[in-house]
């Protein structure tokens, strides 16, 4: 019996076959033991659902007022309290929630877009093209994009898509950097070597061969833009010149909250926690995609 | 050392150029004028003002338009625009370019021109007394980020993987993640409000300045603290760091006299791109406390088509952060014996 069990874990690990694992899979176990980013990916789907399917679930309508009733603190009735036009702030908390996080969605993938686009073409013609290229990022750095935002959304209307184009449009430069840096260590692999053998065009290595193999970056980057893309859109919408009344955002809602705090409090309170604790969780999310992904960067 | 500096201070000039052309196209290309949204005018009355703007340009008028020249009503101008579109595009573009001749011609003197809202009043004005509040603030919020950047920064890089290290990264970026059009409010209704430690708004003495002074700089001593750490766990791994460890120097030296020098230069990297977030974030910290600056002015300019006021701050802006990271650009110089200045 005893010789048996000595001899037999030797055989039952053969019987295994060998498990490969990939970056991906990696990445995957690490991120799982990271606990605080764990707790956030929960945090997040909650709050999507809230936002998303919240409005169905709620017996009130966003814009239905009730200037009788005025602003009340929370109550059964209304979880969150009434706005000063006797609104329910919860309703209006997550529909303020579902155009606060489109608009992060729609203005993160523009920047997207845009900075990998930039960042590919210019690490993967290097030379004179990346010099410019890479210098005309540097001079976007150092410009006060928000003020040119804030004069195009005032003088061009107040839309939504002017909104998310203007926000994704100033937000792609570290993007394109980080692009640009590993597409310039990648293109002297042997992989984009076997692909201009066979023939594949420049556009085609850059976009099916490069940029695929660069998504752990820039999924990484894509986490950490939107919570910073969703919080320029609550700048703005406090400014006034995001989305306007009675449609609501968390931008909006803290700047009436905020005017209203001294006899409100709950009215800055509930939204302007929402936006926090979102932004909180996406940033959480995006380092530690960031430390499972790319562990050279983990310091 | 002077070729280099003379060298970036030219290559400023065509970005300013850049910036103040692209605000000008922004200006020309807006719908609707800026004496639109007043009670109406005779049409002499109008024409003049726009005269006086630059808004028309009588040799233009003449050369593409004549019947212009002769002073129709403003029906009759859009019915003879109407009918010849052509000419009256190339009309526009001449007057355009009349126009941003002669302003950036006053721009290069340090002339803003007159505010279009106010009529009695200069964009100067407007900037010289809105500009050293903003300047003060932004100082104020820069050298709260530093203290408490710097501070949790180096406590949590020294306290590596501890709790000290857990506590100062989780607070950075709470920092990073809560708004400052939230903390603000959250500040007044606590130590304005509760505490009556400080005032809530205004902007006369150092009292004044506490509160937008830590909001508008939160966020950038979050920043601050995690290049900090990063900068100096980066450092402290190289051989020479080890040197000093091995001829017996006290830790406290290794880190104060060796590493801090490396350590810190991603944050001085990160004070260029900082300079400009804290101009967008004195728009809404000035408009929170009731400051007095260039931020107010601004946004109080754009709401109201207040072109001129609106475009000179963009331009001023543009002008000080050109400044501030060729400053960067030195100091980072003289910190890395690795920069060379070609």
């Amino acid at each position: 019996m005893s010789v048996l069990s000595t001899i037999a874990p030797p055989v039952a690990h053969e019987e295994e076959p060998i498990e490969g694992t990939s970056l991906w899979r990696d990445a995957w176990r690490r991120l799982r033991k990271n606990r605080m980013a764990v707790v956030s990916a929960g945090v997040l789907v909650f709050v999507a659902l809230f936002c998303v399917v919240g409005p169905w679930i709620v017996p009130h309508a966003f814009d239905e007022q009730n200037l009788a009733y005025g602003a009340r603190g929370p109550s059964l009735a209304h979880w969150f309290g009434t706005d000063l036009h006797g609104r329910d702030l919860l309703v209006r908390t997550m529909h303020g929630g579902r155009i606060s996080l489109l608009v992060g969605l729609a203005a993160t993938l523009v920047s997207l877009t845009i900075g990998v686009t930039y960042g590919a073409i210019s690490g993967y013609f290097g030379g004179r093209v990346d010099a410019i290229m890479m210098r005309v990022v540097d001079v976007l750095y150092t410009l006060p994009f928000m003020f040119v935002v804030i004069l195009f959304l005032v003088l061009f209307g107040r839309s939504m898509i002017l909104l998310f184009l203007a926000l994704g449009a100033v937000s792609w430069l570290t993007m394109a950097r980080i692009v640009r840096g590993q597409v310039l260590s990648l293109k002297q692999s042997e992989f984009v070597e076997a692909a201009r053998a066979s023939g594949v065009g420049h556009i085609g290595i850059v976009f099916r061969h490069l940029v695929p193999n660069c998504l752990g970056p820039i999924i990484v980057y894509t986490t950490l833009t939107i919570p910073r893309v969703m919080l320029e859109e609550a700048f703005l919408s406090y400014l006034g010149l995001g989305v306007q009344p009675p449609m609501a955002s968390w931008g909006l809602l803290v700047s009436d909250g905020a005017n209203a705090m001294t006899l409100f409090p709950h009215l800055l309170l509930f939204p302007g926690l929402l936006l926090t604790v979102t932004l909180f969780a996406l940033n959480f999310l995006g380092d530690g995609l960031r430390d499972a992904l790319d562990p050279r960067m983990r310091t | 050392m002077t070729r280099f500096l003379l060298r970036r201070l030219a290559s400023v000039v065509p970005i300013l150029l850049l910036v103040f052309t692209l605000s000008f196209v922004l200006m020309r290309l807006a719908p609707g004028g800026p004496f639109d949204a007043e009670k109406p005018v005779p049409p002499e009355v109008k024409r003049n003002l726009e005269r006086q703007y630059r808004m028309r340009e009588p040799w233009c008028e003449a050369r593409f338009l004549p019947a212009l020249a002769e002073g129709l009503s403003p029906d009759a101008e859009r019915a003879l625009r109407a009918e010849r579109p052509w000419a009256s595009r190339l009309e526009r573009i001449c007057t355009g370019a009349f126009q941003y001749a002669w302003m950036l011609g006053n721009y290069a003197r340090g002339d803003f021109g007159p505010s279009y809202r106010y009529k009695d009043r200069s964009v100067n004005e407007f900037v010289r007394a809105g500009l050293p509040v903003t300047l003060q603030l932004g100082l104020i919020a820069l050298g709260f980020a530093l203290c408490i950047g710097l501070f949790a920064g180096l406590l949590a890089a020294v306290h590596h993987n501890r709790w000290q290290d857990h506590a100062a990264m989780t607070a950075a970026l709470l920092g990073i993640s809560i708004p400052n059009f939230v903390l603000g409010p959250i500040l007044i209704f606590v130590f304005s409000l509760g505490l009556l430690w400080f005032p809530p708004a205004r902007w006369e003495d150092w009292s004044h300045m506490v509160l937008p002074g830590f909001t508008l700089g939160s966020v950038y001593a979050a920043y601050i603290a995690r290049l900090t750490r990063g900068g100096m766990l980066e450092v402290v791994r190289q051989d020479f760091v080890r040197t000093a460890r091995a001829k017996g120097l006290p830790e406290r030296l290794v880190i104060l006299r060796h590493a801090i020098r490396g350590g810190l230069l991603p944050v001085v990297s990160y004070l260029g791109p900082a300079m400009a977030g804290l101009f967008t974030g004195s728009i809404v910290v000035e408009r929170i406390f009731n400051v007095p600056g260039m931020g107010r002015y601004f946004i109080d300019a754009a709401i109201n088509r207040d072109i001129t006021l609106a475009m000179a701050v963009v331009v001023i802006n543009a002008v000080f952060l050109l400044l501030a990271n060729l400053l960067v650009d030195v100091v980072l110089g003289l910190l890395d014996p690795r920069v060379r200045y070609e």
